[in-house]
């Protein structure tokens, strides 16, 4: 038996080697008056994303999408960090839980294009 | 939607309180006093993490809630392997499953406190909200309710093999958080049923919460999936100190 935890311990601590090799693009959106800037999202296939949403409201709200297979508190006034892993071509909805009728946004993921990924690189928010 | 969303959000969050107290009363053949004690200790934890929330969430460079969670999710879930091998369920019955519900659900209910808040706030769909969350009360009561009779009258392997399910789709969770704090990179590329049960249907919350289904699963989440769900069963199938020491009771009286 504890052999085999051993075991599972081992696996499981090789399975963040993966993060250390990958790709990341940056994305800053601010939520202000209950909407989120940018809406609309576009990031290249299989690439690892870091999201940064900015909280002007005084309210708390919560980042949540099926899709992306995310959900987070963002307090107000506070920067919040979300990384995404890598996904496959498809459009993702995410919404803010509490005001969902107007926080709502699209997260597109299509091919890879160079100057998509040029724009980004040159601290463009959206491509 | 306001309506269907609150359904989903109360059944996410209590259901899995109450099967809990269904599961851990089962495998330890006890029975919990929900009203008396449960209740009261875990409006304390909330009301604490309600206050804790932000300090939380700025601790560990803004994933203090997620690390927390995921201590929350392995601290839970030895407990209740230990409590199944020992003789420590019967001796502190109350104890040990408000330490399980408080380690496993307060940030799931702290959430939930804070959802109501913004509705009240923000005064729109109020009502529709409240009701919807009665609705969601409503369905997470009776699904556990129907569960306890199910178990009643069926064999433990059952009630084992549930346990150990509902565990494994708990802490496979912690593959999600993990990749939220970047500790690891998930690759979805598993596709289980898809339309039929979508993640944010009630059929797809409910299948998530008996057995962490999802509609798209990466290699990991299966992985810690099966690990956990291996482990959790041989611990409740194996014979425990409680049975061991009745059979040596009846033993010795048969001397």
């Amino acid at each position: 038996m504890k052999r085999r935890l051993v075991q599972c311990c081992l696996i499981l601590c090789c399975i963040p080697v993966y993060s250390v090799f990958s790709a990341e693009i940056h994305i800053h959106i601010v939520l202000e008056n209950h909407l989120f800037k940018p809406s609309k999202i576009l990031i290249p296939k299989h690439t690892k994303v870091i999201l940064d949403i900015q909280n002007n409201d005084p309210d708390y709200e919560k980042f949540s999408s099926f899709g992306l297979n995310r959900e987070k508190v963002l307090l107000p006034q506070r920067i919040t960090r979300i990384y995404l892993s890598p996904l496959p071509k498809g459009r993702y909805v995410f919404t803010g839980d509490f005001h969902p009728a107007s926080a709502r946004g699209l997260v597109i993921v299509g091919e890879p294009q160079i100057n998509c990924l040029d724009k980004l690189q040159e601290g463009n928010d959206v491509c | 939607m306001m309506f269907v969303d609150s359904i989903v959000l109360m059944i996410d969050t209590l259901l899995p309180l109450f099967l809990v107290q269904v599961y851990f009363a089962k495998i330890n053949k006890v029975t919990v006093s929900t009203l008396t004690y449960v209740l009261p200790s875990l409006l304390i934890s909330v009301s604490l993490g309600l206050f804790c929330y932000p300090f939380l969430a700025n601790a560990f460079n803004g994933f203090g809630i997620e690390i927390s969670k995921i201590l929350g999710l392995i601290i839970g879930w030895g407990l209740l392997l230990y409590s199944a091998k020992t003789t420590l369920a019967q001796r502190y019955i109350n104890l040990c499953i408000c330490l399980i519900s408080i380690t496993w659900f307060t940030s799931a209910l702290v959430e939930l406190a804070l959802y109501l808040k913004g509705y009240w706030d923000s005064a729109t769909f109020f009502y529709t909200t409240i009701l919807g969350c009665v609705v969601g009360l409503m369905i997470a009561w009776s699904v556990h309710i129907l569960l306890e009779l199910v178990l009643v009258n069926s064999a433990d392997v059952w009630s084992r093999l549930l346990t150990a399910f509902f565990c494994a789709g708990l802490l496979s969770q912690s593959v999600d958080l993990l990749a939220q704090i970047n500790i690891i990179v998930e690759y979805k590329n598993i596709h289980l049923l898809g339309s039929p049960a979508t993640d944010d249907s009630i059929i797809g919350t409910l299948f998530n919460i008996f057995w962490g289904y999802k509609s798209t699963i990466s290699g990991q989440y299966a992985l810690v999936y099966m690990i956990v769900l291996i482990i959790s069963f041989r611990f409740f199938s194996n014979p425990t100190a409680r049975t061991e020491t009745v059979v040596h009771v009846h033993r010795d009286k048969e001397q």
